[in-house]
Formats: structure tokens, C-alpha cells, sequence
């Protein structure tokens, strides 16, 4: 029995100048609290921010800075591993100036509209990756590199490996949101939920209130020939809702994963990668996939599923992990934590309310024999037990943790 | 499950003039199953030496079989016993279906092309199992190579019944007599050419494979079970069967392709879908419903689409050596109106891409399928037995395993 935990339904978007600072300040808090420990997650280094009186929402007495950072160890984790988040608000100071330095987010440090970035290590014999110091109260320092150097350590996003762009100092992050075009998300307001379990991490993004976009690390299920000792991947998303379109177009299935680290540089704004036992530079581009069905909209609602032909149920369709730069290519294996589903109403869950669906949007391929064939995709993801989806009203959210 | 093979069995000869060749096929197939009684558990029900016919050894032999020779075997050995028939005709306008195979019928009497003029003879197969596990043949047993079919030929008792091809089930053409059997050789293909054939299963499964010297690619059959996923709570009454099977034409693609091959990634429907109502389609076969009172309905398999639309992926060179992907095959209902949903998966064979045919895994556990191109084409992956690859040898008894 492994815990579930989350912090779910954020509704942001009251002050477009501190939007981040509350995503951030969520964020932080869930991952140093109860629910989050119940996981394994503990944290072990932490900076408050410029001009910051503690650890809080900028309205509050106790409050984060521009530039507030922390890293969270995932002890329980197959193999150890460690976030680092930090954030800059709206119009605020550069993104990984002091004392966030050194930092870029998608191979940036000019975040005008401000971002939370995101960046995850680990060592293969479970070891820590931090380079900074640990004294956890407000005022830690970052190292430069910012993750230990060497081959032993592997960082996502990928550009802060040996080889690619940022192998020297380790700093770049990857970003939550398209921050290079305006409106930004800051403008828009949106929901927010991170769901946790001891391997994986997910971010699913609203921006605007409307479809998700999701983003990852994490554990996946290895294929039979996969014996590699540290089985991780992630992925970030940005920009398209689309699911289809996220995972493979007429052009070729979508790369997660940027040496050069700008994530923002496409117009889908991906990132990610998949981590290689005994290679040069540790992680790699990856594709995502899944099977056909996947997309054939008569196929969802499964009404195979519960024994009538008018009643359906989920058909989660696993996504499988590719590697997908030379010299690596080929199946690793399949994403266990989360699934997609299509063709069934957004926001809707399990008869627990133990999965729930946030979709991405829709596209239209035809009709033939009746059905309209459109891929009306969703993230199927862990959820709480109780709330019901999108109903979220204020900014702290709802914290649970539980048996999975 | 113990796998047994009958393999690189050649009949007829490269320039023509096989005319007894549909009934040879019949015979070697004939033998798989008889040879396999005790490994497998295929018992004989029923058989009949066909018009003029006086036994089932090859047409050369002593007591061989004359036309619309036939025969019945149940798989009793199966998680859910099936039973399996099979029928021969051959020569110019004799089709399969006469006196004593009636009533039989080969795709639905398809005429289209020479390649599939099913009046003109053939070997054709159908399968049946109830939903009470009780035998579903309606003919007589006497086993003295003068059994007569039943009217219908497969019955449900007081059960109900499941019956392949689709056409001779629930709204089929056939549903009446159940007589239609799905194609595994054409005689106007045989004739002319050189075919080798692959006959590999075990207690629940059958895989037929058959190839033309000038052909570029496996065509063949699949019967075999299903495997339920435990995150897909779909309530069988033991298990579950699905059927696919191409004949013909011969394209590079594999026998049982994923549903999206050439349809490529716009998902407006997938390009291959197993069985019809009318029993006479390239593509024949069909799934069992989880509800026994809905039959078998028309089917498609599936995989994940980029590994097979974009090269690259294959072989895996994330390893210490590389390898080939085994894709098992996700099996899905398609029938409309409202037979749809993925089920299970097949574990019999596989997919994979981008291998030459024939290859075989070093220990000889599994061999490789399809068409004759290796690069950019999906292939299938059997069990194999044994350290030669297929392709070898041109006897008619071929080899055993």
C-alpha cells in the first residue's frame, strides 16, 4: 500500500502581481507539511526570498520573496530523489538572481511575467544531489553548481547534464508556465493540483480556468527488458492542451526533452527526458505514446466495462515512455501513476472520487458510421476521495493524503 | 501451455499444376490436430473421408480424402473448450459446400478476383464453443469418416452460442446454418504456386500461416484467447476468444496488422477490423462479448501508434545489446452499433517492426512473421521451437514440434 497525497483545487488569480507567490507558496507549504511527509516528501533546504519576512503568501505577515527556493528530498522514493522550487512574481526581480542565484528557467533569467521553476536530481545509489547547504531555516544557500557535479548525479531538466547547455552550473529549471507571450497565466487566473505518491510528482495546470496542462516526474512501470537501476522520466508541458496533438501529430511524435534547455523555444513548449543507465549524458529526449483506441472516441465510454452496453466506465490508456535520441531508442516502459480516458465528461470521477478527469481540448477528425470521431482526451489522475473536480474557491486549496 | 508446431510444410510446386493442393493442406492441418491429442488435449468429434474419399492421408497415399472431405475437433483442454472444423474442396469448379460437406460455404462464395474465387475450392475453418462449455456440434459423431453435418451445423443447446466466423452468428448471413467457413487457403492460389505453411499453437490457441513462393508476405489466421487486464473489470463467463485472419491479398503488411497501419494517426477509423456480417471480407474473424447473448461481434487489435507508424523505435538500443520490443496486441470490440471496447490482449504472438522475416530469437523460442521487406513493416512473433529458422526445407510432412 503505497500513500497518495495532494494539494488540490488552488484558485489563483485575485492579484495579478503576486499570482506566483501564491502558486509558489502552496506549493512550498503542501510539500513541508503532514500530507506530504505521509509520502516520504521531506524537505531539506530553503531560501525565503528578497525582501521576504518567512514562509507565506504576500499578504501575510510571514511571507515569501522573489527568488524563494526550496528542495524537498522524496525519501521514500525507489531511488531518492529531490525537488527544487523557486518563483518570481509578475514585473518582480529576474528570475535566479539573489538569493535564488544561480538559476534559469527555460534557459532564462528574465521571467518578465514571473514563473515557479521546477527542477528535480538524484543520484543512482540514492545519494544526495544538493550542493547547497541544508540548515532549513529560511536562509540556505545555494551551491554553484547547484547540483553536485559529476556523472553520478543526473538533473532534469535535461540541459543541466554532461554535454548539454547547462552542464557547468546545473541552474536551469524547468517552467510552469508559457511565460514568454502576454497575457500570461498571471492575467488569467487558473487552478491548480499536485498530486504526489513516494515515486511520482504531477503538476496539472489550468491557466484561464480551462483545460489542464499537465507536467511530471516520476517512476515508470519498466518493460521486461528494462533492467536499469534508476527508472525515471519527466515531462513538461506548456502550451497545447491538445493531448493528441501532445503526444504524436502527422509530423512525428512530440520530443520532451531540450539540450539547450528552452523549453519555450516550440510552439508546444515541452521539455522532459529519460534517464539512460551508463550513457554520457544521463538523460535523454523522450516520446510518449499510446495505442490507437486511445483516441477512437466510440471506444469511450469502455461499454464493456460493468456488463452493460449503456453504461460505461473509464478506459484509462496507459502512456508509454520512448527514448528518442541518438544513440537510444525504444520502449523503457509505461507511466503507472496516471492515465488519460476520453469521451466522458470533464471534471468527472470515479464513483470514489479516488480518479479523477481534467481534459485538454478537442479536435475534430470525422464522422463515419454515425459517431463523431474527435479526440476529446483526458488526464486520469489520482484525486482525493471527496472533492469534486473544478470546484475549488480559494486559493489555499485542499490538502489529502491516503491509502493508495 | 505446452506449444506444439507443425512447421515449414511445402505443398505443390513452384510451376504450377498443384490440383490436388487445397486437400494436401486439409490433411497436414488434419494431422496437426490428430497428432496433438494428448499434448494438447484436441480430441476428434467428427470426420468425413469427403465424396469419393477413404481416409485423410495425402492424395498420393493409400486412403486419401476425396472432396469436401471434413472434420471436427474439440480443444478440450482449453480454459474454455472450443471446437474447431475444417473443410477441403479442390478442382475446377467444385466448391467447398457439396454433398457430404453441406452445408458449407467458403467466404460466403466470395467470387471476387481470381486469387479469391471461393468456388472454386479451398481449405476453410470455422470455430464454436458454448457458453456452458457443452459441445456446440450438431452432427453426428460416429468418427467413421461418414459423419453428416447438422442442421445448422453449430448449435447453443440450451446455452448460448459463440460462433467464428462472424457471419454465422447473431445478424450474420449465415446465422440460419452457421455453414460459412473462413478462408485459409484459395485454390486458385494454391494451384499456381508453391506454398509453405506454419501450423504452431497450444491448448488455447492456433496459429495458421501460409505463404506463396512468389509472395511477399505471411497470410494466415489466428484463434486464441484473450487475456483480461485486472484494471479492465470486464466480466467474461470463463474467458474469452477472438478470431482474426487475411487471407489474401498479399501486401507487406502482417496477417493480423494494428488497427492504424496505413490509416495512419488522423483516427477517422481504423484501416482493419476482423469479421463482417457477410462473411466474405479480406478481413474475417470476430471477439466474444462479455454477455454470452450478444455472440461474437466484429473486432480490431491495437498497439502504441508511434512505435508503429514512425520508424526509429525498433530495435531498442537503450540496453546493454539491442533487442527487439515484443508488443503483445490489445484486443478491442468494433461493431456497430454499440459493441465497442477494448477488452484484453493476446500473448500468443506479438508485434514488433523492422526485422527480417523468418528471424528466430537465439534459444529458437520464437520466430518472426509477415512480409518479406524488413524495414518499415510491422511484423508478428510466434512461439518457435528448435535452431532453423523457418523457411527451411520443402517437405510435405514438414517438421513437428
Amino acid at each position: 500500500m503505497t500513500i497518495i497525497a495532494g494539494t488540490i483545487e488552488h484558485k489563483l488569480g485575485g492579484n495579478v502581481a503576486h499570482f506566483w507567490n501564491e502558486y509558489f507558496t502552496n506549493l512550498f507549504r503542501f510539500l513541508s507539511g503532514p500530507q506530504a511527509a505521509a509520502a516520504g516528501v521531506v524537505r531539506i533546504a530553503y531560501h525565503s526570498g528578497s525582501n521576504a519576512t518567512g514562509i507565506g503568501y504576500w499578504d501575510e505577515t510571514f511571507h515569501f520573496g522573489d527568488n524563494a527556493w526550496g528542495v524537498f528530498k522524496f525519501s521514500a522514493a525507489t531511488v531518492p530523489f529531490y525537488l527544487l522550487i523557486q518563483y518570481t512574481d509578475n514585473a518582480g526581480a529576474y528570475f535566479g538572481t539573489s538569493p535564488g542565484n544561480p538559476a534559469l528557467i527555460a534557459g532564462y533569467n528574465n521571467s518578465s511575467y514571473g514563473s515557479v521553476g521546477w527542477a528535480v536530481a538524484l543520484t543512482d545509489t540514492g545519494g544526495n544531489p544538493w550542493g547547497g547547504t541544508t540548515v532549513n531555516s529560511g536562509s540556505d544557500q545555494k551551491s554553484s553548481p547547484v547540483w553536485v557535479s559529476g556523472s553520478a548525479t543526473k538533473v532534469w531538466p535535461i540541459s543541466n547534464n554532461p554535454g548539454y547547455a547547462h552542464a557547468t552550473n546545473r541552474e536551469n529549471m524547468f517552467p510552469m508556465s508559457y511565460f514568454l507571450t502576454s497575457p500570461g497565466w498571471h492575467n488569467l487566473g487558473g487552478r491548480f493540483s499536485c498530486i504526489i505518491n513516494p515515486n511520482n510528482i504531477i503538476f496539472l495546470n489550468r491557466p484561464g480556468h480551462g483545460p489542464a496542462l499537465m507536467n511530471w516526474f516520476g517512476k515508470y512501470s519498466p518493460t521486461a527488458n528494462n533492467t536499469m537501476g534508476v527508472q525515471y522520466a519527466a515531462f513538461c508541458n506548456l502550451f497545447t492542451y491538445d493531448i493528441f496533438a501532445m503526444i504524436a501529430s502527422s509530423g512525428g511524435p512530440t520530443p520532451f526533452g531540450r539540450i539547450d534547455g528552452l523549453t519555450l523555444a516550440t510552439a508546444l513548449g515541452t521539455d522532459g527526458g529519460v534517464y539512460i543507465s551508463g550513457s554520457v549524458s544521463n538523460v535523454y529526449t523522450m516520446n510518449l505514446d499510446v495505442s490507437s483506441t486511445s483516441f477512437f472516441s466510440p471506444m469511450h465510454p469502455n461499454r464493456l466495462i460493468s456488463g452493460s452496453q449503456n453504461v460505461g466506465s473509464f478506459d484509462a490508456k496507459t502512456l508509454y515512455i520512448l527514448a528518442n535520441q541518438s544513440p537510444f531508442f525504444g520502449l523503457l516502459g509505461n507511466i503507472d501513476f496516471f492515465a488519460i480516458t476520453q469521451h466522458v465528461p470533464a471534471y468527472s470521477t470515479s464513483q470514489d472520487k479516488y480518479m479523477a478527469t481534467f481534459e485538454g481540448a478537442t479536435s475534430y477528425f470525422g464522422t463515419t458510421e454515425g459517431y463523431v470521431y474527435q479526440n476529446s482526451a483526458q488526464w486520469l489522475v489520482p484525486w482525493d476521495g471527496q472533492t469534486v473536480p473544478g470546484s475549488g474557491t480559494s486559493r489555499k486549496g485542499i490538502q489529502f493524503s491516503r491509502n493508495g | 501451455m505446452t506449444v506444439k508446431g507443425l512447421v515449414d510444410f511445402v505443398i505443390g510446386n513452384t510451376s504450377g499444376g498443384n490440383t490436388s493442393a487445397s486437400l494436401d493442406t486439409f490433411v497436414a492441418l488434419y494431422n496437426f490436430f490428430l497428432n496433438n491429442t494428448t499434448s494438447l488435449g484436441i480430441v476428434p468429434v467428427a470426420n468425413n473421408f469427403g465424396l469419393s474419399g477413404s481416409g485423410f492421408s495425402f492424395l498420393n497415399g493409400p486412403t486419401p480424402p476425396g472432396n469436401n472431405a471434413w472434420a471436427c475437433f474439440k480443444y478440450a483442454n482449453a480454459t474454455m473448450p472450443f471446437y474447431v472444423l475444417i473443410q477441403a474442396a479442390t478442382g475446377t469448379n467444385l466448391p467447398l459446400g457439396l454433398a457430404p460437406g453441406n452445408p458449407g460455404m467458403l467466404w460466403g462464395n466470395n467470387t471476387v478476383g481470381m486469387a479469391g474465387n471461393a468456388s472454386q475450392g479451398g481449405l476453410g475453418i470455422s470455430f464454436a464453443l458454448r457458453a456452458d462449455g457443452l459441445s456446440p456440434w450438431n452432427g453426428t459423431t460416429t468418427l467413421n469418416g461418414n459423419d453428416i453435418k447438422g442442421l445448422p451445423v453449430w448449435v447453443s443447446g440450451s446455452s448460448q452460442l459463440y460462433v467464428w466466423p462472424r457471419s454465422n452468428g447473431i445478424s450474420g448471413t449465415h446465422q440460419s446454418l452457421c455453414q460459412n467457413l473462413i478462408p485459409l487457403v484459395f485454390q486458385n492460389n494454391v494451384l499456381k504456386d508453391q506454398y509453405r505453411f506454419q501450423i504452431i499453437g497450444d491448448q488455447n490457441n492456433f496459429v495458421f500461416l501460409q505463404k506463396g513462393n512468389s509472395n511477399v508476405a505471411y497470410e494466415g489466421l489466428f484463434f486464441g484467447q484473450v487475456v483480461m487486464e485486472p484494471s479492465r473489470q470486464i466480466q467474461y463467463p470463463t474467458s474469452a476468444y477472438v478470431c482474426v485472419s487475411r487471407t489474401y491479398p498479399d501486401t507487406q503488411d502482417p496477417p493480423f496488422s494494428p488497427a492504424f497501419l496505413a490509416s495512419g494517426i488522423t483516427f477517422t477509423a481504423p484501416k482493419f477490423v476482423y469479421g463482417s456480417l457477410t462473411g466474405d471480407q479480406l478481413f474475417e474473424g470476430g471477439v466474444m462479448m462479455p454477455s454470452a447473448s450478444d455472440g461474437v461481434k466484429i473486432c480490431m487489435l491495437d498497439a502504441p501508434q508511434n512505435m508503429f507508424n514512425f520508424t526509429g523505435y525498433f530495435p531498442n538500443t537503450c540496453f546493454a545489446s539491442s533487442t527487439w520490443d515484443l508488443i503483445s496486441p490489445l484486443v478491442a470490440a468494433y461493431e456497430y452499433p454499440n459493441s465497442y471496447g477494448t477488452i484484453g490482449k493476446i500473448n500468443f504472438f506479438s508485434f514488433t517492426r523492422d526485422i527480417a522475416l523468418n528471424t528466430i530469437e537465439t534459444n529458437g523460442t520464437l520466430a518472426v512473421f509477415g512480409g518479406v521487406t524488413t524495414a518499415g513493416q510491422a511484423k508478428i512473433v510466434t512461439p518457435w521451437s528448435g535452431t532453423t529458422p523457418p523457411g527451411v526445407g520443402f517437405s510435405r510432412s514438414g517438421t513437428q514440434f
